[in-house]
Order: structure tokens, then sequence, then C-alpha cells
């Protein structure tokens, strides 16, 4: 098999999430004895009591537009001081955004204060919010480069890792930003609410007891780079995405198209199934998406490696999760120890697979790294490590 | 560099005494199947995609799409009228939003239905940037493209229109009384030098200011003729007087009202002409940005 693209090194990143401000903070929680649980949050402005368990962020500004920028600037500030770029190097590059909320809490918050003040005059979706996170980055920053508000649900940042991996194989960048980010907005927490996805109790992925996952908000940031292959530390090496039109709201639970997109990474990456030391799982704890994701590893894999989830801890971050988690495994491989998988404890047999019970070992080679979405977007990236 | 093998598209000025034209029958000829509760922008991406592709198949003689073709819709407010109503629902009563109604706020729900319609597997983007989407979907694919990911794609621009009239000029930042419309154009791209182009998408950038745009402008061939199509806001909101002082610059009026898809509606009606010039389509941002495509038509044998 041929490596189809160039890797590229992952130079900095910046994150904020649940678990706290900072790689060392979440690396620290995820590897600790036990993750905080889910708070609850009460949704005033419906008619129904939508009280709904979250994965917040500690010390982020209530009112929509502050928090969206506090969460961004959060990220950025850590990415920046590992490397800060120079004016025309930030000026030039693209910057592939993938976000799930976009700038809808900041729209709900307009049009409701608008509302309270005259029904009449009141203008739903006041603004643009594809265009908030692109506007913050080119004016607090000096991001001022080709911007790509990528949406395609829960793979919005595994798409973003790919085009801006591609950007830089192209040979017109040496650099690409990657930004995830996803904010508390009524429209998300209440739809989610609305479909009976939301687990009472904590995620359990792959858990014979899963009922469903919890959102989560945070902001991850990413700096990739042309590198040559041989360079050590985490690279990103590769990855595809495909399209299942089976149903939108869930893969085809066989697994099929699962299993072609974590083959067609392997296979752009150069690797075959047993290169793979480890998988993150996408691992909602919802029941079609473990039972899809399942299916693929059984199907992609004679022996299927170690896996975990990292959603009971983070959250499901929605379009943010691609970089929250990437950036994450990325920064837990050089720890030597990957996390068991949060809030697993009964295997399920319909499944067939469990995930790791306890801490892995870090081994240098190549790990998977899953994404799956609303509207049948499925992707998986890999990572290589050495030291 | 990509080659534009197949156009199509659906278009129309709103009427604002008639509301938004029903966009049903235009669906159902386009669709294998019927959709239910697919909202607007849905039946918009629908209808153009659908049209491109029978256009492609008419132009082949019958060769059906490659199920691994990149499909690339970009779009300024992806389905605004949908996400409208569930918030005017929430707000206004207090409403939680319907599990049909909540999954079409989710912008990628079109490419799930054209990708089902059109029997394809492959790669699978939504892509925003103001009234540049367009430019932005077509940069995507070519990186997809250059990078092996795709051989070919499917590259839209959906943009809906949203009544009241007043309240959408509002969002999109234009002058009371601007004639509206809403389309839905896509681009069937390939790399460059493939059989049966139309026309050659010669470059597209992102220039950080006016400067910047003049300093592009500097570096084209000053003994050529070029064709320009400014989307609506551009031509209401910026100066722009770097454009007016270049001789070698002649306006190219495409006939479409004002909407986010402009850009792409205007490089379609360019290619129907028959023109052989470059044509050059610039959209500015919001935040003093501007975003240039540009085309060289291929001469067309009779």
């Amino acid at each position: 098999m041929t490596h189809v693209n160039a890797p590229v090194k992952i130079t900095a990143s910046g994150i904020v999430s649940a678990l706290g401000q900072g790689k060392r903070a979440n690396l620290d929680a995820l590897l600790g004895d036990a993750t905080p649980g889910p708070d609850r949050l009460s949704l005033s402005h419906f008619e129904e009591p939508v009280n709904v368990p979250y994965h917040g962020v500690v010390g982020a500004p209530e009112a929509a537009e502050g928090r969206l920028h506090w969460l961004l600037d959060q990220a950025m500030q850590e990415l920046l001081a590992e490397h800060s770029l120079t004016p025309d190097q930030r000026a030039d590059i693209p910057v592939f955004i993938g976000s799930s909320c976009w700038g809808i809490g900041i729209a709900e918050e307009r049009y409701r204060e608008q509302y309270r003040n005259n029904p009449e005059t009141a203008i739903p979706l006041p603004l643009d919010g594809f265009g908030q996170i692109s506007r913050h980055l080119q004016r607090q920053y000096g991001f001022h480069g080709a911007d790509f508000a990528l949406n395609t649900a829960c793979t919005a940042t595994a798409n973003a890792i790919l085009n801006a991996a591609a950007a830089i194989n192209m040979g017109m960048h040496d650099h690409a930003l990657v930004v995830g980010l996803e904010a508390r907005n009524d429209t998300t927490l209440a739809g989610f609410h609305g479909m009976q996805l939301l687990a009472e109790e904590g995620m359990r992925p792959f858990d014979r007891r899963r009922d469903g996952l919890v959102l989560g908000e945070g902001c991850g940031a990413m700096l990739l780079s042309r590198s040559r292959s041989d360079a050590s530390g985490t690279m990103f090496w590769g990855g595809a995405s495909n399209c299942d039109t089976y149903s939108i709201s869930a893969s085809n639970p066989d697994g099929s198209t699962i299993a072609a997109v974590m083959d067609a990474a392997m296979a752009r990456s150069g690797i075959t199934p047993s290169d793979i030391r480890a998988i993150k799982a996408h691992g909602t704890a919802t029941p079609l998406n473990d039972d899809g994701e399942a299916a693929g590893m059984r199907r992609s894999f004679e022996q299927i490696p170690p896996f975990f989830s990292m959603k009971a801890a983070l959250g499901h971050t929605l379009g943010s999760c691609g970089v929250l988690e990437t950036l994450l495994m990325a920064a837990l491989l050089p720890e030597g120890k990957l996390p068991a998988s949060i809030g697993f404890e009964e295997p399920d047999p319909e499944l067939g697979v469990t995930p790791m019970r306890e801490p892995l070992s870090v081994e240098a080679g190549y790990y998977l790294l899953n994404f799956f979405g609303f509207g049948g977007n499925n992707s998986s990236l890999i990572l290589r490590y050495q030291d | 560099m990509l080659e534009i093998i197949s156009v199509g598209d659906h278009y129309q000025t709103v009427d604002p005494d008639q509301g938004l034209a029903n966009l049903k029958a235009a669906a159902a000829e386009v669709c294998r199947e019927r959709f239910r509760r697919i909202d607007r922008f849905t039946q918009l991406a629908l209808i153009g995609s659908g049209r491109c592709v029978q256009n492609t198949v008419q132009s082949t003689e019958g060769v059906e799409l490659d199920s691994q073709t990149g499909l690339y819709i970009g779009s300024r407010f992806a389905s605004g009228g949908n996400t409208i109503k569930v918030h005017e629902q929430m707000i206004s009563a207090g409403i939680v939003p319907k599990p049909a109604s909540f999954i079409n706020t989710l912008s990628n729900s079109a490419g799930y239905f054209v990708a089902r319609n059109l029997g394809l597997e492959g790669r699978n983007l939504f892509v925003s940037r103001g009234d540049a989407s367009i430019v932005a979907a077509l940069q995507l694919a070519a990186m997809d493209m250059a990078t092996g990911t795709v051989s070919q794609a499917l590259v839209g621009a959906v943009d809906e229109a949203v009544l009241p009239l007043s309240h959408h000029r509002f969002r999109l930042g234009l002058k009371p009384e601007t004639v509206m419309g809403e389309g839905s154009h896509w681009l069937l791209v390939a790399p460059e030098n493939s059989a049966n182009s139309l026309a050659t998408v010669t470059e597209m950038e992102t220039l950080r200011d006016e400067a910047a745009l003049a300093g592009w402008l500097d570096g084209l061939d000053a003994s050529r003729e070029y064709q320009v199509s400014l989307s609506p806001w551009t031509k209401q909101q910026m100066a722009s007087t770097c454009l007016k002082s270049r001789e070698m610059l002649t306006d190219f009026d495409p006939g479409l009202a004002a909407y986010p898809g402009y850009a792409s509606g205007a490089m379609i009606r360019y290619l129907k002409t028959g023109a052989e010039r470059p044509l050059i389509v610039i959209a500015a941002d919001t935040d003093g940005r501007f975003h240039v495509v540009m085309l060289q038509p291929r001469p067309q044998s009779a």
C-alpha cells in the first residue's frame, strides 16, 4: 500500500473543555482516577420543563457572543503561546473551522431580546452565524486568509483536518489552522432533547445499559504544518470520509459504510489493519451509533485493536469533537498512556466488542480515530506516533 | 485549476406580491424517490444538482455520475427558512423543536438528500463563507482533487429567500427595496485538462483588502479584456475604485436579482452567452476581504 499524501505535523494546539482550560488540565482529568460527571441545565424559555445533563465549561461568560469569543480565546491563546506565527503568516494561512452551533446562540439571544421589546419588529436569525468565528480570528488574531466554515454535523472538524492537510499537501501553504468550537445554545439542547437522544445519567459508550449521549461544549485549535515523514512525535498521517445514505440520523447498522471509511483511511495512509495500535472510537453511547461502529470494527479488523471513547468525560461536543478529540489523542500519546473507556462497565453481548477497561500503554505506531455524524457523514483519521 | 464539465441550476426572482414559488413539482422531476419532510433549502439543492446531472448525462450520452464524485454545497445561511421557523416557535411560543425540523437545521441535511438522490457515497461537505460560499466550495473541491481524494466534484451554491423580504434584506445587509432572488447553481468540475470542458477555473483567491485586490488585478495580462461580475452586496456597499480605473475590465450583468448565490449564477449565465473572454467574479465580505474566481471559457465546437 502507498501513503497517498505527505503527513503533516501537529505543531501547536490549544483546548478548553468541560475538563478544564489547557491540554494539561484535560490530560490530567482524562488520565485521573475519576472524571467529573455532567451538570444539569434547566432551559427556562420552554413551555415544557427542559432539564438536561450537560458538560459545560466552568468560568465561561453567560452571554452568547462573549461565551463564543471566550472559548475561542482560551484555545487560541494556548496554541499561539506554543507557536506564535508572524503577522504575515497569520494573514496568509488558510483557516478551517468546524462547528455545529456557529453563531446560533447569539442569534437566539438577539432575537429573544428584540421579541421581548417589540414582537412586531423582531427579526429572527438577525445575523450570519457562520461568519462569527472567522471574524473573531481575523479581528483578534489577524487570520485573514481563506476561511472555510465547515458544517457536516459531528464530523465537521474531522473534515476540517482532512482539508487542512490537503491544503498543505497542495504545496501552497506551510501551515493551516483548524478550529472547532461548540458553545451552549438552546436550539441544540432542545433539539436533542426533542429527539430523545439524551442520557439521563451520563454516557456509557459500548455498555449494555447505554441510553444516549450528553452534550458538551468547548473549543480546540490545531496548527498543522508541513513536515518530514520521519519526524518524531505525533503526526496526522491521513484519513478519509464518506457518505452513508442509509438514514439521515444513523449509519447503516451493518457497519458496512463505517468499515469502508476506516478501510479507506488506512489504505490512503499506506497501512493495514494490523498496524493499528488502538482506536479512539466515536462512541456516542446511542444504541444505533455504537451498534454501527462495533459492526464496522468487526468488519475491518480480524483482531479488533484496543479501543476507547472520550465522550463520557468531554460530553459530545458535536462539530468540534473532531479537533478536540484528535488534539487530545495527539497529546496523550507522548504521555505514554491512553485512558480506559470512560463510562463503560458492563459488556453488551449484542455488540460483540468490549472497549478498554484499563489504561493502555502507548507504543510507537498508528492510531485510528473515528467520527460519525447526522447526514450520513463518516470520517476516520490516522495519527502516527514515534519517539 | 479545475475544468467545468457541466452546469445546471434553478433560479427565480421573488415576487413580493406572489410570495415564494412552490418547488414540489420541480423537485419531483429530478428525484428518484419521494422525500418526505424536506425543507425548501433541500428542495432547491435537489433541483439544481439534479438538473446539472441530467445535463451531464445528456452531454456524455448516458454516462452516470461516479458514486465517488465529491459533493460540495456552499451557502450563506443554509436552511435559513427552517431555522427561522424553529426560532420563531422556540422564542415566541416556547416550543421544543420537532425532530424533523431540528434535523433540517443541520446544514448538511441537504447534502444527505442530494447524495441519496444521485447515488453518491464519497466526500460530502457543506461550507459557508457569506456571498463567497461558492468560492470556498470550489477551493475545497480543488484541494480534494489535487490530493486524489475525489476524481470529480459536484459543486453547488444554494441560497433560499425567506419572507418577509424586508427581514431577509436586513440579514444580507442589502438596501431596502432591493429586488431579491433565490437560486441553486451547480457545476460539475474535474481536474485540469479533462475532456468536455466548458470552461477552466483559472483562479480562486481570497484577498485581504482592496489594496490586495488591486495588486491581484495588476497581475492580469493588461493586453486582454475581461468581464467582471460583482455580487449585489459588493456593488451596494463597496467603493471598489480599483475596478473602475481599469479599462480592460467591463461589467457583466447576468440579469439576476440579489441573493448570496449570485456569483455562481453569474458564472453559469456567462457560460451560456458563449463569450470567450475570461470572467472575473468578485464577492466582498463584511470583513473587508474580496473573494475572486476567474473563468476562462473554452471555445465550443458548433
